[in-house]
């Protein structure tokens, strides 16, 4: 027997002893199944999620069940599944010897247990393991050994970096110093380095580490489409480096490859363990697959439900679709008033939030996003419509995921990519089955193999990459690329790190800009704060290579005009409302405001930074430190921004905001405020920061 | 050959009979005059990992990974509210004893059939392989009673048998569940196909063996303080009243029923012992 072939629907629709008779029959398959098949046979391991839920489903007819359902959990490895308080004794020996009560009693599987045997051996492991393996539990489960005293984990989202923050804060927090802003700094002792490449890599304070983690490692590879591969290399090998061991995790990979002289040495694990079983409905043939969607969207049986959509601007043509033609939650009234005061009457999110639908894509407000999702995961937001960002990173606990686009902005995606949006479908403890609605053909299965840059051979490395090599580790030929881009740039150390994030060749383009603007005029020679033509002046130069509609603005007028008003604006929220109230353009493209203010976070920074450096080649008086300090946080107290990060949009914080407060002090205030009989606080406001805060 | 099993604790049960095919006696022994409860108490704890895993599960594990705890879990287990005492004690001293004396191997975690209303009963307390004639393989099934009298653990165990094998069990309504046989087994594919396939238990239990342990408390145990010949002999009469009532159950002529006896001081005290070892170990 190859596969454990069972007819689950038929299964579920038995009753009484006809039930019991098949149910001791899928059993009974099963056993002989372990026998003759892999341990991770997916066939096999969705059996438990199945029988579990019908058993939970069905007590009185299948209460006696369940003691052979734990041992089924027990013998395929998925030990998390025994149900020890009624479980066999051995059964319930192997539950209990792989339970964690740190971690608020959490059982492992056998999978979990084999890599956390590798990593605790010492040796540096990889590990490909399906969406609900539960690996970023690994990682807390090393930290609470206290065996490992200063950790890096690189993260690929700021919203990622939140999440683990709140259950390390939860776990550790009297054990391990947790640094995720800059403005943190690190003491000797025990501490927990979380950040994106983009941070880790800055870091002057990270000292020895004992253990570096990488998640979705497969961003390592070029080939994986993301811009920002060239700093994530860069930061693990910088992190490496410094560290004993590494851990990398990340979901359905084949293959690993290794240049044969790679100074690494690891153990790769790949594992199709799942604990989750997954229904999926083919919708692709459907003539009318827009009607069908919206049709799905509006069944309660769905719900909660993930629509996955190709980009940005479809997700919010949809959610201003939907919520024209209904309502799928009354729950959500108070957020969406709480959008219309904060972000805008006109913005199609207040609306859509109104009927029920949340929006996740890059752009929406970290804060705002971050609720939509806890909403979701609670229930009171049934239909969450997202493009890539959230399959990449934050949990979600949904039992549907619609599968409506066939392309990621315009590329089709391939079989890994399909998997893990797929993969968002059920989750343990919650949906133990999961449903999955395809409305295209699915991609072609393939092997997938990663390439990361920093494996690879020394001549294939990009030019970006070399820069943040060191010396030693540099061969001739690569040290003559690191010369020739120090020499045309003239820049060095951190500067030219600063020019390889944008583009060494858009950096040489800008420098080009810069140089023939200073012959015109000295319009880029200024400092403290500039005038709106020195803004635009800087704008004009960086643009010159590259596209202004990546820093959400259509002109570098309409850039140094948004740069401008964001500075002048007294309060955060004033800004956004005066911008809503003046907005002309197409109601799915209001967004574009929020991309603005991505690119001042990231983006928007480095370019203004290479520019002085271009300008002080020249000019040394020239000083832009002042701006600079200032643009990320969107011209506000820094602390304000760290808070938006960690959940409390700006909106709120900076009514209570206190010149010179620090963070501690500013989230004791808002503590404050949310037990206050006389607060300010909405009452949806007061639930928001407490869970948030 | 080396495999998970070859190793396995020390068993402080001696023989206290001849090697026989029908009846054997096992005995912890004496020491300082008594019976040797604690030495029992101890022993067994040693076998309780053996016991409760199969094969290489978490056996790999348990000396490098600080999330297998097993000595805590044995604990939280057997002497926790949440769990109705089952005789694990005589289930482990079985376990031991056939582990060591007749080098079986464990092979399923359970065997169950469907009663007459279709729910799910648990047969047998032991279920091993054993290797015979360089090549052949044994079926052990086994029982285990824990009682404090002799003649109630004997009649027990002959209703739990005659109930399993008269039931689903011959029906094909059985089910063994274990896990993943190692290929580094002996003969793992033989044992793997007996598991596996649905007929093959039907053909195999011409040779099953189906041993009834009983350990319960015994005059002759009490009555001496060193393994004696007048010991020996007491005993071996209480193994004999023991398999009489075996016979006239009708049981030896279906089937072939190995009986081994463990003569107790005291079934009480080596309870009290066990579960003090056991709470010691909570932390």
């Amino acid at each position: 027997m190859s596969k454990l072939e069972v007819d689950w629907n038929a299964l579920n629709a038995l009753k009484g002893a006809e039930l019991k008779r098949a149910t001791f029959k899928t059993i009974q398959q099963a056993a002989f199944c372990i026998q003759s098949t892999q341990t991770d046979d997916p066939s096999l391991l969705e059996a438990v999620p199945r029988l579990s839920e019908l058993v939970g489903r069905n007590p009185q007819e299948l209460g006696a069940f369940q003691q052979l359902v734990s041992s089924l959990a027990r013998s395929t490895g998925l030990w998390n599944y025994i149900d020890i308080k009624n479980a066999d004794a051995s059964d319930a020996f192997v539950a209990e010897a792989a339970t964690a009560y740190e971690l608020d009693g959490v059982t492992f599987h056998r999978e979990q247990i084999n890599a956390l045997d590798a990593l605790l051996s010492g040796r540096n492991l990889i590990l490909s393991a399906p969406t609900s393996f539960g690996k970023s539990l690994l990682v807390d489960a090393l930290l609470a050994t206290n065996k490992y005293q200063r950790i890096a984990v690189v993260l690929p989202t700021i919203a990622l970096l939140d999440e683990f923050r709140r259950r390390f804060r939860h776990r550790f927090a009297d054990r391990f110093n947790i640094v995720m802003h800059q403005s943190e700094t690190s003491s000797d002792g025990p501490t927990i380095f979380l950040g994106t490449q983009e941070r880790l890599i800055y870091r002057e304070d990270l000292g020895r580490l004992d253990l570096t983690v990488v998640d979705e490692f497969y961003k390592l590879d070029p080939a994986r489409r993301d811009d920002r591969s060239v700093t994530l290399n860069a930061a693990v090998y910088r992190l490496l480096k410094r560290s004993k061991q590494f851990f990398f995790l990340g979901p359905n990979i084949d293959k690993v490859s290794v240049a044969p002289d790679a100074r690494w040495n690891f153990e790769f694990l790949k594992t199709r363990f799942s604990t989750v079983a997954v229904d999926t409905l083919d919708l692709k043939d459907i003539a009318d697959k827009r009607g069908r969607l919206i049709d799905e969207i509006g069944e309660d049986k769905n719900w909660p439900a993930l629509v996955f959509v190709s980009s940005p601007g479809k997700a919010n043509k949809l959610a201003i679709e939907l919520s024209e033609k209904m309502a799928v939650s009354e729950l959500s009234g108070d957020f969406s008033a709480w959008l219309k005061e904060n972000i805008g009457r006109k913005n199609f999110l207040s609306e859509a939030v109104e009927y029920g639908f949340g929006v996740h894509h890059g752009r929406i407000p970290r804060a705002i996003a971050a609720h939509m999702v806890r909403l979701f995961n609670q229930e009171k937001l049934p239909v969450l419509l997202c493009t890539s960002t959230l399959i990449e990173g934050v949990n979600t606990a949904a039992k549907t995921v619609m599968i409506y686009d066939k392309t990621i902005n315009r590329d089709s995606y391939d079989f890994f990519t399909f998997s893990n949006i797929r993969g968002r479908a059920g989750r343990l403890g919650q949906h133990h089955i999961g449903q999955v609605m395809v409305f295209n053909d699915v991609p072609e299965q393939t092997e997938l193999e990663v390439n990361p840059t920093m494996f690879s051979d020394d001549d294939d490395f990009p030019d970006e990459y070399i820069i943040h090599i060191d010396k030693p580790d540099r061969s001739d030929r690569s040290d003559d690329r690191f010369r020739y881009y120090r020499d045309r740039l003239e820049l060095d150390g951190d500067d030219l790190k600063l020019a390889s994030s944008i583009g060494l060749e858009t950096s040489i383009l800008i420098k080009e800009a810069v140089r023939r603007s200073l012959r015109q005029s000295d319009r880029l020679i200024w400092s403290n704060w500039p005038s709106w033509p020195e803004i635009k002046e800087v704008c004009d130069v960086f643009c010159e290579p590259q596209k202004v509609g990546a820093f959400g603005a259509y002109s570098t007028k309409q850039l140094a005009t948004l740069i401008n008003k964001l500075r002048q604006a007294s309060s955060f929220k004033g800004f956004l409302l005066t911008q809503d109230a003046s907005y002309p353009g197409k109601p799915e493209e209001q967004d574009n405001i929020f991309k603005f203010l991505r690119a001042c976070e990231y983006g928007l920074p480095q370019n203004f930074a290479l520019v002085e450096l271009f300008v002080r080649q020249v000019a040394p008086q020239a000083d832009y430190s002042l701006f600079l300090g200032s643009v990320a946080s969107w011209f506000r107290p820094e602390v304000l921004k760290e808070l938006d990060e960690e959940g409390v949009p700006i909106q709120i914080s900076e009514r209570y905001y206190v010149e010179g407060d620090d963070k501690p002090r500013l989230r004791a205030r808002l503590l404050d405020e949310c037990q206050s009989p006389t607060s300010q606080l909405s009452d949806f406001e007061r639930e928001w920061l407490q869970q948030a805060v | 050959m080396s495999h998970p099993y070859k190793l396995k604790p020390a068993c402080v049960l001696t023989r206290l009979t001849e090697a026989d095919e029908s009846s054997e006696s096992y005995c912890a022994g004496f020491e300082l005059s008594e019976w040797r409860c604690d030495g029992l108490a101890d022993n067994l704890m040693e076998w309780i990992t053996d016991y409760a895993l199969k094969s290489d599960e978490l056996r790999n594990s348990n000396h490098t990974n600080n999330y297998v705890r097993l000595k805590q879990a044995a604990t939280r287990v057997y002497i926790s509210e949440n769990y109705k005492r089952r005789g694990e004690v005589g289930e482990i001293a079985a376990h031991a004893i056939c582990r060591t004396y007749f080098d079986t191997i464990p092979i399923a975690a359970r065997v169950n059939y469907l009663s007459a209303s279709n729910d799910p009963v648990k047969a047998f307390d032991l279920v091993h392989v054993r290797y015979v004639n360089d090549g052949d393989i044994e079926l052990w099934l086994g029982e285990a009673k824990f009682f404090k009298t002799r003649s109630s653990a004997i009649n027990d165990a002959i209703t739990s048998i005659e109930s399993h094998i008269t039931a689903g069990f011959l029906k094909n309504e059985k089910l063994l569940l274990g896990p993943q046989v190692s290929d580094d087994i002996p003969h793992s594919a033989k044992i793997k196909e007996l598991l596996a396939s649905e007929t093959s238990l039907d053909e195999l239990f011409s040779n099953a063996v189906f041993p009834v342990l009983i350990a319960a408390n015994s005059g002759a145990t009490k009555k001496n303080t060193e393994p004696c010949e007048k010991y020996k002999t007491g005993a071996a009469k209480e193994m004999a009243t023991l398999w009489e009532t075996l016979k006239a159950s009708g049981l030896t002529k279906k089937i072939k029923v190995r009986l081994i006896y463990v003569p107790l001081g005291d079934k009480d005290k080596l309870n009290t012992a066990f579960d003090n070892r056991l709470k010691a170990l909570q932390q």
